[in-house]
């Protein structure tokens, strides 16, 4: 056999190896290009022509603000592919807000289980069609500057909804208990995030709890009226509330989370109307193994909740504190009054402390001084600095290196400039 | 291939001209079409795996080999003593070089993965295909695919102008 021959013979068994292959096989490879480049594909060649369509399952996954474009296609391609529709992610415009109604209804009926929703330009707000409480297979529902309508009579809520995250969307009066009925009609929710929720009216109190609820995240400027009743698999928590809930207790309301495992909170600002933000706790927080604190070490309320938090969680292994660009001291913390803060048994079981954003002023220091001096297991000492720091970084570590250590295998570890990012001015 | 060792069980896998392999049936059940047939005890001596010539099987059973966890494959680096992620690097490494063959190796594998199902092969030997889709004209995909355009000018007119969106 002659090698031009050959080759040509070669040539020939591969032409179309491509879409040769196992259904499964291929399925996957148009699957993993992506909805736009696997509709290209129909331009190959006749045999590519309607491969596409025949996709056991597609998803409209168009997450840039530049891509809103793409949703004139929904109609066409939900016409042309009759398979089930995963995901719909994508920033909607005012042709698209206008559709958006009767897509829900088809995506409902084709089992969309991941919706992620939000208006451009980017200071609309979207009104949202009641048709989205049809999605029933929904496990991922995220939604973004969004006016939520009233729920259908009849909601049966959302039976394998594991992630719930509403940031800057809008509820009617009374969207308190429609936030309380969805979660309660979703058993199988595990994440919920409240990030800058508006709820019209009165302030009203209402209930989160969920036998699977394992993390909540809440940033807000005001108070929302949650109470934490029933959530037995809570392990995690991100609180920022700028208010510290105004009229009601903020203590009491952490000791809903008195179980978790892992805490970031944000005790930075500084409290309105002499309201305390934490000075005691009514509970342990005995499985806390990592906090996470954005603080300031310039006013009093927030050094109090810091040494109120750590007297508090016996068992605490990791503190990372972020510390925010306010680097002028309005209160002097000195070591006696840090002293007296500290309690038996406090910071027994803590291995690692990062601080980023040091400005090495007294307060700072004097905490640093007192952590490395009385915790026993302590193996690592994390620092960055931010900006306006008062004094040389060489003379910080210096002092720093001259703290006394309770612990014989403490290291400090320190690693320049970082700058610490807060969302909220 | 593989040498016997002590305390290793050892499988003959046969490919259908003829050549015959064995390897540790910890290599072999890499593959889950293996492991089913093992775990149902239907591989006393030998299995014979169709469609799948001498040359490609090797190939499998090399990946295999490189990938079968820890202290099981012959001769391999890993060890007790590497980190997981110098372990992984040196993964990635191997399997860039592994993957340096012809388009008709390639989709041979494609295929041998898929029968198999050897998921990390698998996502290997398709993840070239995907790349090329992703990052080309449709003239390069044809070239690479080696896919004759049988269209009309006017029928693939039509066929862009109904999905128009993909193809600004």
């Amino acid at each position: 056999m002659s090698m031009p021959r050959r080759a040509a013979e070669v040539a020939v068994a591969e032409a179309d190896a491509l879409i040769s292959l196992p259904t499964g096989v291929l399925d996957d490879i148009l699957d993993r290009v992506g909805l736009l480049d696997a509709v290209r594909t129909s331009a190959l060649s006749r045999a590519w022509r309607r491969r596409w369509e025949d996709l056991p399952s597609i998803d409209f996954y168009f997450p840039r603000p530049d891509e809103a474009k793409h949703l004139r296609s929904v109609d066409s391609v939900l016409l042309r592919c009759p398979g089930r529709v995963r995901r719909f992610w994508a920033h909607l415009d005012e042709p698209s807000e206008a559709r958006i109604h009767d897509w829900l209804l088809v995506l409902s009926r084709r089992g969309v289980d991941t919706l992620n929703l939000r208006p451009i330009p980017f200071d609309a707000v979207l009104a949202l069609p009641a048709s989205v409480f049809a999605c029933r297979r929904l496990t991922n529902l995220r939604l973004h500057a969004c006016a939520i309508p009233p729920l259908p009579a009849g909601f049966e809520g959302f039976p394998e909804l594991r992630k719930l995250a509403l940031t800057c969307v809008r509820f009617r009066e009374n969207g308190e208990y429609q936030l309380e009925e969805i979660i309660a009609t979703s058993p199988s929710l595990e994440k919920l995030v409240f990030w800058e929720v508006k709820i019209v009216g009165d302030f009203k109190e209402w209930v989160i709890q969920g036998p699977n609820i394992q993390e909540i995240q809440i940033s807000s400027s005001k108070d929302l009226g949650w109470i934490l009743g029933e959530l037995p698999s809570l392990h995690s928590a991100n609180i920022d509330i700028l208010d510290y809930l105004g009229g009601r207790d903020f203590a009491k309301f952490l000791a809903g989370f008195s179980n978790i495992t892992r805490l970031v909170i944000c005790t930075r600002h500084s409290p309105l109307n002499g309201a305390i933000i934490l000075e005691r706790l009514q509970c342990k927080f005995g499985n806390l193994k990592s906090l996470t604190l954005y603080t300031q070490f310039c006013e009093l309320p927030s050094i109090l909740s810091t040494y109120c938090l750590l007297r508090n969680a016996p068992n605490l292994e990791r503190l990372k504190i972020l510390i925010d660009n306010s680097a002028e001291q309005k209160f002097e913390a000195h070591e006696e009054f840090q002293s007296s803060q500290w309690t038996g048994g406090m910071c027994a079981n803590l291995q690692f402390v990062q601080m980023t954003g040091i400005h090495w002023l007294p307060n700072e220091m004097t905490f640093i001084e007192l952590i490395l001096s009385k915790a026993r297991l302590f193996r690592t000492l994390f620092i960055t600095h931010g900006e306006n720091c008062s004094m040389s970084n060489e003379d910080a570590m210096n002092k720093i290196l001259s703290y006394r250590r309770a612990s014989t295998c403490a290291e400090i570890l320190f690693k320049g400039k970082a700058s610490v990012t807060f969302f909220r001015s | 291939m593989a040498t016997r060792e002590a305390g290793k069980k050892m499988i003959m896998l046969k490919s259908p001209d003829g050549m015959e392999f064995e390897v540790e049936e910890a290599v072999a059940m890499e593959s889950q079409t293996i492991r089913k047939m093992i775990e149902d005890d239907c591989a006393d001596t030998a299995i014979l795996i169709p469609n799948i010539n001498s040359k490609i099987l090797s190939r499998v059973i090399e990946y295999c080999n490189k990938h079968v966890p820890t202290t099981g494959a012959t001769g391999a680096a890993a060890s007790d003593t590497v980190a997981p992620a110098a372990l992984a690097e040196d993964l990635k490494i191997w399997d860039a070089e592994f993957i340096k063959v012809n388009r008709a190796t390639r989709f041979d594998l494609i295929q041998a993965a898929s029968y198999l199902n050897i998921k990390g092969l698998l996502d290997l030997t398709s993840q070239t295909t995907i790349d090329t889709i992703s990052d080309n004209s449709l003239e390069e995909i044809r070239s690479f695919l080696s896919t004759k355009n049988d269209y009309l000018p006017e029928e693939e007119q039509t066929i862009r102008r109904e999905n128009q969106w993909a193809f600004q």
